[in-house]
């Protein structure tokens, strides 16, 4: 470069900082919140029955406090930092640095101050309501403006492979979460999911999937291929394979999301596409842990001394165990066995906690340094952190693995007269009580780490001074040579963001279209059942109170047709008893019982019990009570919005009936309570409780056979 | 690792990061292959063979091998014998109330330490719903209504059958014990049990449980 004349400019520090302290203090806060809720599985009564403090309302605050709050911050800090140096240049826009940090934060606040009070959509990880999701949106697009703005006007020729994956980051996850938030507002925080049922799951896990793709690993592998030879001063393993293993992730990533939903109401054909692209998936994942670990030839010693390359070694090993889990899980039998389970727990802490974890870490004890022109403080306590998470991830997830097998074995268990072995599900739940009290110690564990790191951070930056905006020279672009032989076809494309990002997009859009379209267009898919009606008003309002209550976190409402489940729950669920569910509730995860049959099971008393104290009606019982259902009344309020927001997404509710929705409701909370009364219980027709008995007495009864008359 | 070429750096530069023109690994490629094979393969094997390999086939074959097994075992095992009287010895009783009481056979929590009823009837009545001697309380304890939320215990189950006969006796020693506040009367049985004409006997009403009256 001796023949040209060299640009002076400088990269912005200071947003690379904000964006690492927000990742910090909002890592402790996510992995504290976890910690509370891992308790409340072994102690019910931990923290009392505080509705903002109860499990099922404090579980969304947990994964998107630790997946956009603490990933997502570090996954922008490491963008900021290598993307400016990647491109030499400058963020396009200081401006639109600062709306995205305090944008981001601002919709961290907002998650805080609605998820625990019970404004949720209930669809996972995207459980923020429709005021939020339009934030989000926003701020994500400035993000991206901010980025692409950058590689526009980038002194370098090519992009880095580090760029391909935050470009494939930006554009997948704007698709992601504008298709996924389509919901119609009945007010100003709570809406209705656009989609219904079998649709809505599938759009939901499509998100759900591609949001661990594209938030949790696309951008992370970017950072890895940034950091790793940074730090170990080591080229890149293979160029070829950065190329191949890119490309063929995101294109077959996308389609993988049905796995998440295989014995279910999907047709069939949806859920072994979940199961072959997610099995494809197995080498294009395993060429990111590849390049990662092979471009730390030689320079093991340095894995030795840096704490930073300890974290990036233990990530990138749980990265590649974590993807080969996945495929595993995605077949039939596997996933048997182990959806629902706390494996699925166990197989996503791995991620969350060695590979976004460790890399993150990693990328703050590489950065904090540089930024602040110091030494490390000590790397003696960045060793102990490492160590103690490391230990902490071990003490977490080997328990939640065998615990969930262990447990799944049990439901499936029947004596050799043909009953099942553990007919009372309360037994398969108590046998975990020791496996989460030791993942709660897991997780403890993690979070004294993230503690002492967070204190060696602060230690360090103390002892330099920020470098706000760092000196740095680059030539132009254009006045850099020509390449001196004719250049690969995608050496090429690397010159060009902008058919380098139409062509993400074409990779991208692709599976979810073919798995889309038919679900909506082909009516076999859903075949109609005529005595499936909508609910009734007082059903919705007591829908409305199993969504804010999060009971979905623990029950699934998805009877899979296997006979250890039709023994226990009742009949397998069908696609078409969920055509009025918006949004579907089907959960994934059972801590307690499937939900989907529990309708005219027991007694309007048993729920009654139940809900107030669920330890009187099943004793060693680890649900939560709920006594302020007993206290709050019904909100009629939106009774009508509800009917009419609802009638516009297809539930053939008549014209008008909007207007007898209150009578309506009114009268049928008057019979449960009468009924209720008559078992001498003393409640008033106006109790939130009353809704949700009326919800639950009616899961899965439409196609239930009338009973047949008393002899 | 066999290579064909190795270690040549190519002129890249990316903030001082440079990269090798290594070839793919032989193994990995040779996986994605065979991933990619198989997948194929599983499709044709569950979608396009013509014979119905979809879960709700594989379900009903599920079905179907439980009642052969249940067929099979039938034949095996002569109806049990369930004595007629109940025990009244005061260890024995004792022992059905601590059953009865216990945690995990859970009677209490439906029916009431007192057995006067919640969620479950007050058994100290002599309105039975379905059916108040000794036998037949044997066999509904056995299996259960798990339509209304009663779990199948008894001898295949939870209990032994000396448990079993034991509780079934601690509730008929409570007949007439008239605790405070029963639950009251189900509309479903009018009739006081044993005015009437169906007789139960032993062995003959597995399937008391499922009728549901």
């Amino acid at each position: 470069m001796a023949n040209s004349h060299l640009e002076r400019f400088e990269y912005d520090n200071s947003i690379v900082r904000n964006f690492s302290v927000a990742t910090v203090i909002w890592g402790i806060v996510g992995f504290l919140v976890g910690i509370i809720i891992a308790l409340k599985l072994v102690y019910p009564s931990f923290l009392g029955f505080i509705p903002e403090l109860s499990y099922g309302r404090l579980r969304p605050l947990h994964t998107n406090a630790v997946i956009f709050a603490f990933a997502g911050n570090v996954m922008f800090a490491g963008i900021y930092y290598s993307l400016q140096r990647l491109c030499k240049a400058r963020m396009f826009s200081d401006v639109l640095s600062k709306i995205h940090f305090w944008g981001w934060q601002t919709i961290i606040v907002s998650a805080a101050l609605t998820l625990p009070f019970g404004f949720t959509t209930s669809k996972e990880y995207a459980e923020l309501e429709w005021p939020i999701d339009i934030a989000i949106a926003l701020i994500w697009v400035a993000f991206g403006v901010n980025m692409l703005g950058t590689i526009w006007k980038r002194r370098e020729k090519h992009m880095y492979v580090a760029i391909w994956f935050y470009i494939a980051t930006f554009l997948t996850v704007a698709l992601l979460h504008i298709v996924n938030s389509f919901e119609l507002p009945v007010s100003f925080l709570k809406s209705y999911s656009f989609y219904a049922g079998v649709q809505d799951a599938l759009v939901q896990w499509w998100y759900g999937h591609n949001a661990v793709a594209f938030f949790l690993t696309t951008p992370f592998l970017g950072l890895m291929y940034y950091f790793i030879p940074k730090i170990a001063e080591r080229p890149v393993y293979s160029y070829k394979l950065s190329i191949i293993h890119f490309w063929a992730l995101i294109f077959l990533y996308i389609w993988a999301g049905p796995h998440h939903l295989l014995y279910t109401a999907l047709p069939d054909w949806a859920q072994s596409l979940g199961t072959v692209f997610s099995v494809m998936l197995i080498a294009p994942s395993w060429g990111g842990m590849i390049n990662g670990l092979l471009t730390l030839r030689g320079a093991w010693d340095k894995v030795r001394e840096e704490p930073a390359l300890k974290f990036l070694v233990v990530a990138i090993t749980a990265y590649g165990m974590s993807t080969f889990e996945g495929p595993m899980m995605s077949f039939k039998e596997i996933n048997a066995l182990t959806h629902y389970t706390d494996y699925i727990i166990g197989h996503v802490h791995l991620g969350a906690l060695a590979w976004n974890g460790g890399v993150g870490f990693a990328v703050l004890y590489f950065m904090f340094p540089r930024m602040y022109r110091t030494q490390l403080f000590s790397k003696k306590l960045a060793n102990t952190h490492f160590w103690i998470a490391t230990l902490g991830i071990m003490f977490y997830a080997i328990p939640m693995y065998w615990g969930g097998i262990m447990q799944s074995l049990m439901w499936k268990e029947f004596t050799a007269d043909g009953v099942l072995r553990y007919a009372n599900f309360l037994e398969t739940v108590t046998q975990l009580i020791p496996m989460y009290a030791l993942r709660a110690f897991g997780g403890t564990l993690y979070l004294v780490g993230s503690l002492i790191g967070a204190y060696n951070l602060y230690k360090t930056a103390k002892s330099g001074s920020l470098v706000r905006n760092e000196e740095a020279y680059a030539a132009p672009a254009q006045q850099k040579a020509e390449p001196t032989h004719a250049e690969g076809w995608h050496r090429v494309l690397e010159r060009m963001p902008l058919r380098f990002s139409v062509w993400v997009v074409v990779a991208v859009i692709i599976g979810g279209v073919v798995e889309f379209v038919p679900t909506w267009l082909v009516k076999s898919n859903i075949p109609n059942i005529t005595a499936v009606k909508p609910y009734t008003p007082l059903e919705i309002e007591g829908r409305d109170i199993y969504i804010r209550e999060g009971c979905v976190g623990c029950h699934s409402q998805m009877i899979r047709p296997f006979r250890s489940e039709t023994e226990r729950y009742g009949e397998y669920s069908k696609a078409g008893e969920f055509v009025y569910d918006h949004p579907f509730l089907w959960g994934s995860k059972r801590t307690g019982p499937d939900l989907h049959r529990i309708g005219g099971k027991y007694p309007d008393s048993w729920h009654y019990m139940h809900m107030k104290d669920p330890q009187s009606t099943a004793p060693g019982s680890i649900m939560p009570a709920y006594p302020w259902m007993y206290e709050k009344s019904l909100d009629y309020s939106h009774l009508e919005g509800k009917i009419i927001t609802l009638r516009k997404l297809g539930v053939p509710y008549t014209e008008g009936f909007e207007k007898l929705a209150e009578a309506d409701a009114k009268a049928q909370a008057e019979k449960i309570a009468q009924n209720l009364n008559s078992s001498k219980f003393d409640i008033t027709a106006d109790k939130e409780i009353v809704a949700l008995i009326a919800y639950l007495q009616r899961l899965g009864t439409d196609i239930k056979a009338k009973p047949t008359a008393e002899q | 690792m066999a290579q064909t070429r190795k270690d040549e750096l190519l002129d890249h530069d990316a903030d001082g990061i440079q990269e090798y023109d290594n070839s793919l690994p032989r193994w990995w490629l040779y996986m994605f292959y065979f991933t990619i094979v198989l997948s194929v393969g599983y499709m044709i094997y569950y979608h396009l063979t013509g014979t119905d390999r979809s879960m709700i086939a594989e379900y009903n074959a599920q079905l179907q091998e439980a009642a052969l097994l249940k067929k099979a075992n039938a034949g095996n095992s002569a109806p049990k014998a369930l004595p007629t009287s109940p025990l009244t010895d005061a260890a024995s009783l004792a022992k059905g109330q601590e059953v009865f009481e216990s945690v995990n056979s859970l009677c209490s929590t439906c029916h009431r330490n007192d057995l006067g009823g919640q969620v479950g009837p007050n058994l100290t009545d002599e309105y039975w719903i379905h059916g108040c001697d000794l036998p037949t309380i044997m066999n509904n304890i056995t299996t259960g209504f798990p339509e209304k939320g009663m779990l199948p215990y008894g001898s295949t189950n939870k209990l032994t059958d000396e448990q079993l006969l034991q509780v079934a006796s601690y509730i008929l020693s409570k007949k007439g014990s008239n605790p405070p506040d029963p639950k009251p009367i189900e509309a479903e049985r009018e009739v006081k049990c044993g005015d009437e004409d169906d007789e139960h006997h032993a062995g003959e009403d597995d399937d008391e449980g499922k009728e549901g009256h």
